[in-house]
Formats: C-alpha cells, structure tokens, sequence
C-alpha cells in the first residue's frame, strides 16, 4: 500500500509541474495577442458609435415615418433612446438640429396624443397607449389622470343622458319628443342602466389601475371620481324607479330593483375601496321608499273617497225624506213613529260594515304589494339594512301607523266641522270605536304574522287617540242632534204668542215632530250602539199606566203653594240633573242625553215667556205627550219626569193667571191619546 | 299659603230673579243691585253691599211696584239712579215696558219689614220710545250718564236725557232672519265710547252713536244664537261672547271670520259673559248648565306676561288659559255673573230660584296676577 501511494504522490507532483507549464505558456500567448485586441475593441466601439449615429441622424426620419404610420410607440421608443445621447452631445450643431427636429415631430405626437384623448370614439387600446406614451413623454401623471378621467367621463355622461332622457319621458309622458325615444319599463330601464354605465365605470376602473398602478394618491382621486359619477347614475336611477306609483307595476319593479342590485354590487366588486352595496341598498331603500309612500298615498285617498262616499249616502235620503205630516206619524192611538230605519232608509250598521271592510281591505293589499319586497330570492331583501328598515320604518311606520293617524285625522276633522250630517258622525264615531278595540290590534297581528316580524308594535297611543276621536265625536252628535232639537224647540215657543192662545185641543205638531226626531235618532243610534243599561222602572211597566202614575207630579196643582216653598221642595225630591254628565256609548246614553239639552231648552225658552190661562194650558199638554213619548228611551225615566215638571212648574210662575188653571187630567190625556 | 279658596256667600231672594248688575258709581263698596221677578208676588230690588272686614252681607230691600224686573243698568255716576226693563202685568195683559227709576235716599237703615220699605219710582217713563216693541234692555253709556242705549224688539236708539225727556239721537234697526228681536247690546269702552253693538241671533252689529251707521259685523260660523257678549276693557278691538252651544269664544272684531278661540265647557246656555275691568286676562262666564266659572285668557289679554320675581331679565306667562274654577253653588240657571266694580277680585251671580252668591277669585290666582307669590 505504501509503495502505491508513494508512486501515486510522484505522479501526481509531476502533474502540477505539467500544469504550471501549460499555465506559463498560456501567457505568454495571451501577452503577445494584447495589442491585437485593444485594435479590435476599439474598431467595434467605433462601429457601434457610427451605427448609433446613424440611427441618431436617421431619428427625424424614422420619427416621421412612425407618425405616418401612426406608431406612435416605436417613435417613442426610438426617441427616448436617441434622447440621452442627444441631450449629451447638444453642444454640437449637427445633433442639435436634429434633435431640434426630433423634439418638433415628438411636440406633433404629443399633440396627436392629446387629440387622441379628447377623442371620445377613441378605442380602449389606443387609449391606453396614449396615455402610457404621453407618461413615458413625462407629463405628469396628475394632469394626465385628470385627462382621462374626463375622457372617460364623457362615455358615462353619454350613457347618463339615456337615462334621464327616460326619466323625463316616463314624468312627462306626453312629451314624446323627436328622437322618438321609446318609454321602457322599470326593467328595460334597469337593463339600458346595468349594460351602458356599469362596464364603463369598470372598463374606466381597471384601465386607471392599469396605467397609473404606481401612481402615488391615484385611487383616491379615482374614488372620488367613481363616486361623483354614481352618485349621479344612483340618483337617476332612485329618479325613475321611484316614479312607478301603478300597482301593477309593482311585481317589475321589484325585478328590476333585485336586478339593479346584483348587476351593480357584482360589477364593482372587484374595485378596492368603494362600497356601493350600501349606495345600491340605499336607492333599492329609496325606491321601496317611494313605493311605500305612494301606496300609503293610495290608501288615503281610498279613504277619503269612501268616508265621503259614505257621507253621500247619509245626506242623500235625508233631501229626499219627506217632511213629517202631521198625522202620518202614527196611526194606532199613542203608538211612537214607524221604526226609524225604514224612515231614514240608511242602515248605518252596514255602511259601518263596509267601511271597516274598506279599511281592512286597503291595509291588506298595501300589504300584499309591499310584500314583494321581502321575497327570500331578492339578493337585497335579505340584507339586515333593507330588513330592518323595510320593516320597523316602513311596515309600521310608513303603511301600518300612518294610515291609522290618518284615519283618526280624518273623522278628528269632523268634529269641528259644523256642516257634517249627524249620522255620519255616529257612523265615524262607531268605525273609531271599533278600530280601536278590535280592527287595529288585529290588523297589526296581521301584518306580524305577515312580514314575520318578531317585534310587537305599541299601540297603545294610537288605540287611545282612536278612542278619544269615537268619544269625541258621538259627543259632537249628541250635541248637534240635542242642537237640532233645540232649535226646533225654541223657535216653537219663542215665535208664538203665549198671551192670546187659544184652548188646546191637540198636541202642537212641533212636540210631534220632536218625538219623531228622537225615534229616528234612536234607530239610527240603535243600529251602531247597544242599549246600555236603564234604570229598572218602578211598578208595572205598561207605557199608559207609568205615563199616569208620573202625571201625579205634573199635575199637582203648584197654584196652591208658596211658589219659592214649592221650588225648594221639588229640589229636595228630585236629584239635580247633571248635564255634564259624559257621553258613553250606549244607546241609552246617548239618547239621555240628547232628550235632556232638548228638554233643558224648552225650560229656558219658556221662562222667557209669560203665558195666558190656555198657553200654560198648551204646554201642559204638550209636557204630557212628551212625557208619554220620552221615557222609555232614557237611562232613568225620572230624569225626563223631571225636567218635563221643571218646565210645567216653570210655566205655571210666567203664567199670568195666579194662581193657574190648569186642564183637568183627563181632558189631557185624551188629547194626548187623540193624536 | 292661606286656604286657597275662600268660602262663596250665598243670599237666598223670596222670589225667582234675573237681574244683576253692579252699581258702578259706588266705587267705594262692593255693592249689587238685584231684581226679582215674579207675576205672582210683589217684587223687590235689594241693593246689596258686602262688607270686606266683616264678611257680612248688609241688604237694602226697595218695593218695585213696577212689575217684574227683567233688566237692570245703574247709572254710571249716580249710585240713586238705574235704568230697567220690567214686565207690567194688569188683569189680563201683560207687557214689557222700560223706564229710569231713581231709588229714594234711605231713611231708616235698620227696617226690612215689608210694611215700611221704600220703594223705586220711575223717573223716567220711556214708553214713547219703545212703542210697540218689546224692550230688550237698556244701557247707559259707560263714560256719560246722560246717555244711553235703549234696545227694543229689532230697533237700537240712542238716546239723550234732558230735562224736558228722553230724546231720541237715533235709530237703526237689526234684524236677522229668523230672529224675532234682538237678544242683548253691549258698549264699547274704547274710543269715548262711540261704539255700541247689539246682537241678535249669531250676530253681533256694532253701531257708530256719532251717525248712528253700522260700524262692523260679526258672525258666529256655526250659527249658534249669542246670548252675552261683553268688550275687554283694557284691550281694543277684543271681544268675547257666550251662546246657545254652550262655547265661549274670543274675537278680534277687526278679523271677525275667524274667532281667536273658543271654549266650550258648558254644557248648555251660556248666559252672561263678563270680562273682569282691572285684570282682562279673567273673564267670568255663567250658564243655564247651573255653572259658573272663572276662565283665564291670559294669553289673549291686554297683559299676557309678567316680570319673573327669580330673574329680572325673564318674562314669564301670568297664567295658564283654561278654567280657573268652577263653581258648583247654583242649582238653576244662572242667567247673570257679574264683577264687582269696586273690588277686582269680587264677583256675583244670581240663578233664577232667586240665590244670590258673592264668591271670589283664588288667592294663589290673584297673587300670581299681582305678582306677589
């Protein structure tokens, strides 16, 4: 082994002196062929510099040749590399014309350029390119954005124009101008919207972050161009939809609002740093907005035409109704009047019917319409923006409250109103009631139910106020019914001469009419409201016997006492009568009431007169009819006996014959059956 | 505070009555004249004076031999003499006359016995100027007591007292279809008093007394009869009238289509509407609804703001409008409320059973209008 490797070692030591003779030789050639080199170097330095030169001096030529051409980028190309050398070797004449020259037709590319980009049928490419030349040019970019985003802007404009010409055709669509623009639909409208502006806003978009990536601050300007221009398109867009106020338009317009939304939220999606889902969500709010506001518009007016329907109806048969005669008023001895319905011809019950139908009915398809709007397929309507606000703003507030208050407004109106026929009053009166205590908490379980919505709404205001405007307004029908009466009333005793009355033989046609009056007011009353409650009568109840039985007091003869003893006697007994007593909704109730403003009437309008032997002897018979008449629609019987012995009492004092005669009983009681 | 209310004073008359004024000339005493009326009995008027310190009631009974008394009007400067309508009842015929009647100076201080009461004679007979109408009433004019306005059936004259007799200045009729006379008139105190209005039906006309020529008119939309109307003292061209609907209502007569308020809190007739003459922002209001009430108008008066006693600078309401009170003590119509002339915080009111009531304003009211809380 050793022996191997010794001669190995030899071997190899006589490798390393081969090697650094190679190495020696190598050298010595590469000394001699330097000179040569150095020559040949400097001829190809040589070569290139006149190639260059020749290039340079070939540049305006070339230059020319590519702005016939019209490549403009291999002009550029050449000139920025001509350029530095160019600059470099000003100083000498020759270069400079030429560079002179060059920079002329470079001035004339620039200028061919800017031209390009004024140019709004421009193509993308060559758009590009110019931009990207006239960068490489080195004008600043700030300028340059703002070039291109006015060239862009221009198309967008463009495309805006078609809209608006739709917005105003579709506000004015009579002014069918000469470029013969054809009124498209919601969805036409939408469709021309997404395909025109859309894919330019995003062509405009990636073209910019193409072209001026590295720019510093760029996106910022591009952001507020981009949201300059949408607003303006958003706006347009808001315009037109919201101008669809047909119901049957509806079911496009909720197409055309989901379209609108997709298109728009998945052709800006890929631009950083702009959120137009929420721009798009909120003109998909605004137009459902509109939309809301124009069906609650609908339901108004649907209102009003029914109220004053209603209204119509009431004072119709009223003209028509022929005036009392007398005598045709009952025929069977004391019998009252022919039931009031069939006198009136109105059957209130079911006007109240209808218009709670009509009520419910408008609420329900407003509802109805509305619902499209939160069709699970509709890309925006299950965003929580739309449906928060879709249903708490909207639902409740815009449609479900508002027609409410509205409604309220509405009959509230009447109560000042000195015109309104008294029926329609009742009839409102009964509808407020109603609403208040069945219509409106279903109604808002309905619409619950319907939009799913988990929140139950207050109605407590709404349902108070309602109940208020019924109390209110059955006040203002008593008040002009016991005014009517009133009137009636007074003018009978006022306009007659109580001192030369004849003997009576009949009940005065006015207390006829009177009793007629109250029986229509106590069918119309009777139709809406329940009886209530009457205090129970003492003794039999037959009519003729109780009618007796309460002549005692009227007939007592006050003439035989101390007039101020009597008064204070009376007072004892009788239980003051409280005329602020308030309205409750009962038919008895308001009856009581009516008949005693009218009674209360007839005791001042006769203690303004004073009356000889037989005017008392009239009003004592005219009590006695009333009497017999009155008691049996009022709450407590007593309250009529009462005040009808006020006013014979009351008589008896003006009477000028003291003390007073007065008719026998039984003479006035067939008087009175007479009729 | 004291009690906030003082306690009402009630005075029951014999007889039925509907008559009650204050006798403005006295200024020293709070003092009413109050009529009865009765076809059955004699009627009396009693002169009434309340006595501050004592809280007693001291009552001068006169005979009427006139016949029933259905208005009264005391002579603005002398306390003896008072113009009135009364009805004169013979045998068979009964009839509504007017006169001036002068009370006698009072001999015996202590007697009401029937026997030896004084009586009211009539100065003044003015049957040659009613005529055949029916008088309504008759007032003398506020700042000249020579003067005065005798309203009968449909005709308003304007008359003058001289020594040789009523002279009649002019006349004008008002009539209203409808209406068979005229309900009530009224002075306005304003401007020397050359205005006087008579109303009748829902409408109050308003006469010029230096031509005798209408001066403005007044309509109350709803058409609902005015009983009472009376002007605010110390505020031009403000009014207030009370009718058959029961609803008090304030006007600008200078914007008379549409009324500056109205309150309806009786429940039937209103009958007598009075402004209180020192402090507008109160106006008294009384009802066959048995009701009388005090009613605060304050924003709608001559004086709606008072200095706040926390801060100089402040300015704050004196009262709230709406119902001051309402007092409960009739039980029939009250036909006539009146304010004290001598004292701003005394008023009266007589229903027709013949109770008399002298009640007051609230103390903590009156304090805040005086501005002393």
């Amino acid at each position: 082994m050793r022996v191997d490797f010794k001669s190995m070692e030899e071997e190899m030591d006589q490798l390393a002196e081969s090697m650094s003779s190679i190495t020696r030789f190598s050298n010595q050639i590469s000394e001699k062929l330097r000179s040569r080199r150095q020559e040949v170097a400097s001829l190809s330095a040589t070569h290139s510099t006149l190639q260059k030169l020749e290039c340079v001096l070939e540049l305006p030529d070339r230059l020319k040749e590519s702005v016939q051409e019209e490549e403009y980028t291999k002009a550029i190309h050449h000139w920025n590399k001509a350029n530095a050398s160019l600059k470099y070797y000003r100083d000498m004449p020759s270069f400079a014309g030429i560079q002179e020259d060059c920079e002329e037709i470079i001035c004339l590319i620039q200028h061919k350029l800017e031209q390009r980009l004024q140019d709004p049928d421009v193509s993308a490419e060559q758009l590009s390119e110019s931009v990207r030349l006239l960068q490489e040019l080195g004008n600043p970019a700030d300028n340059l954005i703002q070039t291109f985003l006015a060239h862009e802007a221009v198309k967008l404009d463009k495309s805006l124009e078609v809209l608006r010409a739709q917005v105003h055709l579709c506000q004015d669509p009579t002014k069918v101008n000469a470029d013969s623009v054809v009124l498209m639909d919601s969805l036409e409208f939408i469709d021309e919207a997404c395909n025109g502006f859309v894919p330019i806003l995003a062509d405009t978009a990636t073209l910019f972050y193409q072209l001026f990536a590295d720019h510093q601050g760029g996106e910022v300007i591009l952001n507020d161009w981009i949201t300059e221009h949408l607003e303006e398109y958003l706006n347009i867009v808001k315009t037109r939809l919201s101008l669809d106020k047909e119901e049957r338009e509806s079911v496009i317009l909720v197409r055309a609002l989901d379209r609108f939304y997709k298109k728009l939220s998945a052709a800006t999606r890929n631009l950083p740093g702009l959120d137009t889902c929420q721009a798009s969500l909120n003109v998909v709010l605004a137009v459902t907005e509109a939309c809301v506001d124009a069906t609650a518009a609908n339901m108004e007016a649907e209102l009003r035409e029914n109220v004053l329907a209603a209204r119509q109806a009431i004072a119709a048969p009223r003209t028509r109704m022929p005036p009392p005669a007398e005598g045709a008023v009952n025929s069977g001895g004391g019998a009252v009047a022919p039931p009031g319905a069939a006198t009136s011809g109105i059957n209130l019950i079911e006007m109240v019917n209808s218009l709670q139908d009509q009520i419910v009915d408008s609420l329900k398809t407003a509802l109805g319409r509305l619902k499209m709007f939160t069709d699970p397929e509709l890309t925006f309507s299950v965003k929580s923006g739309f449906r928060s606000r879709f249903s708490r703003d909207l639902i409740w507030n815009s449609i479900f409250f508002k027609q409410f208050w509205f409604i309220r407004d509405t009959c509230h109106k009447f109560t000042g109103d000195v015109t309104v026929p008294p029926a329609l009053l009742l009839l409102l009166s009964r509808t407020c009631l109603d609403l208040h205590v069945s219509t409106i908490p279903f109604l808002a379980t309905y619409t619950q139910d319907e939009f799913g919505l988990s929140e139950s709404p207050n109605l407590s205001k709404i349902c108070t106020s309602m109940a208020s405007t019924s109390q209110l307004l059955l006040e203002r029908y008593v008040q002009v019914e016991s005014g009517d009466l009133s009137v009636l009333l007074g003018k009978s005793v006022e306009a007659r001469d109580w001192l030369s009355s004849v003997e009576p033989r009949s009940v005065r046609a006015v207390m006829k009419r009177i009793v007629e009056d109250v029986n229509l007011i106590d069918s119309q009353v009777g139709q809406l409201y329940e009886e209530g409650n009457k205090k129970p009568r003492s003794g039999e109840s037959t009519r003729r016997l109780g009618g007796a039985s309460r002549a005692r007091s009227v007939f007592s003869n006050y003439g035989n006492l101390d007039s101020s003893l009597a008064t204070n006697i009376q007072k004892l007994f009788s239980e003051r009568i409280d005329f602020f007593t308030p309205v409750k909704p009962t038919k008895v109730s308001v009856l009581t009431l009516i008949i005693k403003l009218g009674l209360k009437t007839l005791l001042e309008c006769v203690r303004l007169k004073t009356f000889s032997k037989y005017g008392l002897q009239q009003i004592q018979v005219d009590c006695h009819y009333l009497q017999l008449h009155l008691w049996k629609f009022v709450q407590d019987e007593d309250v009529v006996h009462h005040l009808l012995d006020e006013i014979m009492y009351s008589a008896v004092l003006r009477s000028l014959h003291q003390p007073p005669v007065l008719m026998e009983a039984s003479v006035v009681e067939v008087i009175c059956d007479k009729v | 505070m004291g009690e906030e209310t003082e306690p009402s004073l009630i005075y029951g008359l014999e007889l039925q009555g509907r008559s009650l004024a204050p006798i403005t000339a006295d200024t020293e005493n709070i003092s009413f004249m109050v009529g009865t009326q009765s076809l059955k009995s004699d009627n009396f008027v009693y002169i009434v004076t309340l006595d501050e310190d004592t809280g007693l009631l001291h009552k001068r009974i006169l005979k009427y031999p006139a016949g029933e008394v259905w208005s009264l009007n005391p002579n603005p400067t002398d306390p003896n003499l008072f113009l009135s309508t009364y009805g004169e009842k013979s045998q068979d015929s009964w009839k509504k006359k007017a006169a001036v009647f002068r009370i006698p100076e009072s001999k015996n201080n202590s007697s009401n016995d029937e026997g030896n009461l004084d009586s009211v004679d009539i100065e003044v007979q003015l049957d040659e100027i009613t005529g055949k109408n029916e008088p309504v009433g008759a007032w003398y004019q506020p700042n000249e007591a020579s003067k005065f306005c005798l309203i009968a059936g449909n005709s308003v004259n304007y008359l003058q007292l001289q020594e040789s007799g009523p002279t009649k200045i002019w006349e004008a009729e008002h009539s209203v279809r409808g209406q068979t006379k005229i309900e009530t008139g009224a002075w306005n105190p304003h401007r020397h008093c050359h205005q006087v209005s008579s109303v009748s039906g829902s409408q109050v006309m308003t006469w010029d007394t230096r031509t005798g020529d209408k001066a403005w008119t007044l309509n109350v939309a709803s058409g609902s009869n005015i009983r009472s109307m009376d002007y605010n003292p110390n505020k031009q061209y403000y009014l207030a009238t009370g009718g058959d609907d029961g609803s008090l209502i304030i006007w600008d007569y200078r914007a008379p289509s549409e009324p500056l308020t109205t309150v309806r809190e009786h429940s039937h007739w209103l009958w007598s509407v009075r402004y209180n003459s020192f402090h507008d922002q109160l106006i008294l209001s009384a009802g066959s609804d048995c009701r009388v009430q005090l009613h605060s108008q304050a924003s709608l008066s001559s004086e709606p703001l008072r200095q706040s006693l926390e801060d100089d600078d402040v300015q704050e309401k004196i009262l709230d409008d709406g119902i001051v009170q309402t007092f409960f003590d009739h039980e029939d119509s009250v036909y006539t409320a009146e304010w004290s002339s001598a004292d701003p915080w005394t008023f009266a009111s007589l229903s027709y059973d013949g109770r008399l009531v002298i009640s007051h304003v609230p103390r903590s009211v009156k304090y805040r209008i005086l501005n002393i809380d």
